[in-house]
């Protein structure tokens, strides 16, 4: 049985490097699936557009966010409740398959930015650090009201081509443009502390009443409702662009901000052994998909994991460092 | 959950027909109109507390028709631009000209020029 490891981006070359490769080809990996199959319309005109594997997660990710929980609540199946951190373990952990998969290495372990070392440094400096440069995430947008990606193996003249995207109404729209960024740096927004991360990892319980962007405990911490804007909202916030939008899987950045959110859960697991996960399976219906044993919301078959299958990953993946 | 079985998962031989034979329910379609109703409950000594606020928002005269949402701290959440939270509505409504820039500039692409049946549906209120 392999145990992949998961180690920081910003250090580690051979994570990085195979990440990216890794990236190049679920985003070339043609599905044989369009845009037509899935009814979704062409923005000003843009005619159907071939489906990568890489772009079947950013579908993914876009179901489960329009699944609202209960129907009509700020909270969703993926986000803004306690499955938050599940679901995205998840959402990781088949990614990772299919990135083993493409790299034909078993042992590749996705590989997590760790946002709060580059937020001790000064704001001005942030758009500099190694997970922008060219070898790795590429960096900032150009100017204007266009900002592509112009750097790295991501930009506008790589190929790597957004083929989904959701509007300001939230109305998905097949594209054909580049990637899109717009780093708040200029507007003397920091990424997060490591202080803001340590403070976070002290928090019980996992979750609480009323089970959402309101809730004390450390499950909305981590996502960042505490406002100001903090941790996980605060790294898409930053960034915006492609990362601002409900298809902010579209930017392989995505996975690095989450794998590092996963990594602090594993943290505060670590840390807090014996603080269950919440709520478990006696909370009222209205919690349906955040329960201990509910069905998250699936995408790639039917099979569904449960919080509950998410909670001991240890056979399928470690990362190199908890502490921070 | 182990490594075999998200191995199995990940196999495009495996996802690609189940994906054709059941395609996702996706979000083509706006609200549909241009008021947004948001409830928020409480219960206070006893009393059952209810508080419904409708926001009908415009730009240029143009209707915005995302799904708000107000937590119980009054901040305003717009489904969207999902990692935002906002004090007031109007905050929210900078953020999203800020964010979508070209899609408030004059002559820019409008989802009307859109072509094919989904978006057709979508102008119907379908989805």
């Amino acid at each position: 049985m392999t145990v992949g490891i998961r180690r920081d981006i910003r250090s580690d070359d051979g994570a990085r490097d195979a990440y990216v490769q890794g990236v190049i080809r679920l985003k070339q990996e043609d599905t044989g699936l369009t845009t037509g199959d899935f009814r979704i319309p062409g923005f000003a005109g843009t005619p159907p557009q071939p489906l990568s594997t890489w772009d079947l997660f950013v579908l993914w990710h876009l179901v489960a966010m329009n699944t609202s929980t209960p129907p009509g609540a700020d909270r969703n199946a993926a986000h803004v409740g306690p499955v938050f951190l599940p679901w995205h373990r998840w959402m990781l952990l088949l990614l990772e398959a299919n990135l083993q998969r493409v790299l034909r290495d078993a042992g590749f372990g996705l590989p997590y930015w760790d946002w709060a070392a580059d937020g001790d440094g000064s704001v001005d400096e942030q758009p500099q650090a190694p997970v922008w440069k060219r070898e790795c995430m590429g960096g900032d947008g150009s100017a204007g009201s266009e900002p592509f990606v112009t750097t790295g193996p991501f930009a506008a003249d790589s190929g790597f081509r957004v083929r989904v995207w959701s509007d300001e109404e939230g109305r998905v729209w097949a594209v054909d443009r580049p990637l899109r960024r717009r780093f708040r740096a200029g507007e003397g927004l920091g990424l997060p502390t490591t202080a803001d991360v340590k403070a976070a990892l002290e928090l019980l319980p996992y979750d609480t009443e009323p089970w959402d962007r309101n809730s004390d405990g450390f499950r909305n911490r981590l996502e960042g409702w505490t406002r100001p804007t903090g941790l996980h909202n605060l790294v898409h916030v930053w960034a915006r662009g492609d990362m601002e939008a409900a298809t902010s899987p579209n930017d392989p950045v995505f996975y690095l901000n989450h794998c590092n959110v996963d990594r602090l859960w594993a943290a505060w697991q670590a840390e807090h052994p014996d603080a269950p996960y919440l709520p478990g399976d006696d909370a009222p219906g209205d919690l349906l998909r955040h329960r201990l044993s509910d069905p998250m919301v699936a995408f790639f078959t039917d099979t569904a994991a449960t919080p509950a299958d998410m909670l001991d990953v240890s056979s399928i993946y470690t990362y190199d460092r908890l502490t921070m | 959950m182990d490594n075999s079985e998200l191995a199995r998962a990940a196999d495009p031989r495996v996802f690609v027909p189940y994906l054709r034979d059941n395609p996702p329910r996706l979000p083509t379609g706006g609200h549909g109109h241009g008021a947004i109703e948001t409830v928020r409950t409480a219960t206070h000594r006893g009393h059952e507390i209810v508080v419904r606020t409708t926001y009908e928002i415009e730009v240029d005269g143009r209707p915005l028709k995302g799904h708000l949402n107000v937590g119980n701290d009054g901040s305003v959440h717009y489904h969207p631009l999902p990692n935002y939270s906002f004090d007031s509505a109007l905050d929210l409504v900078r953020q999203v000209i800020d964010s979508f820039p070209e899609r408030f500039e004059a002559g820019g692409p409008h989802p009307a020029d859109a072509t094919d049946s989904g978006h057709r549906e979508a102008h119907r209120g379908g989805a």
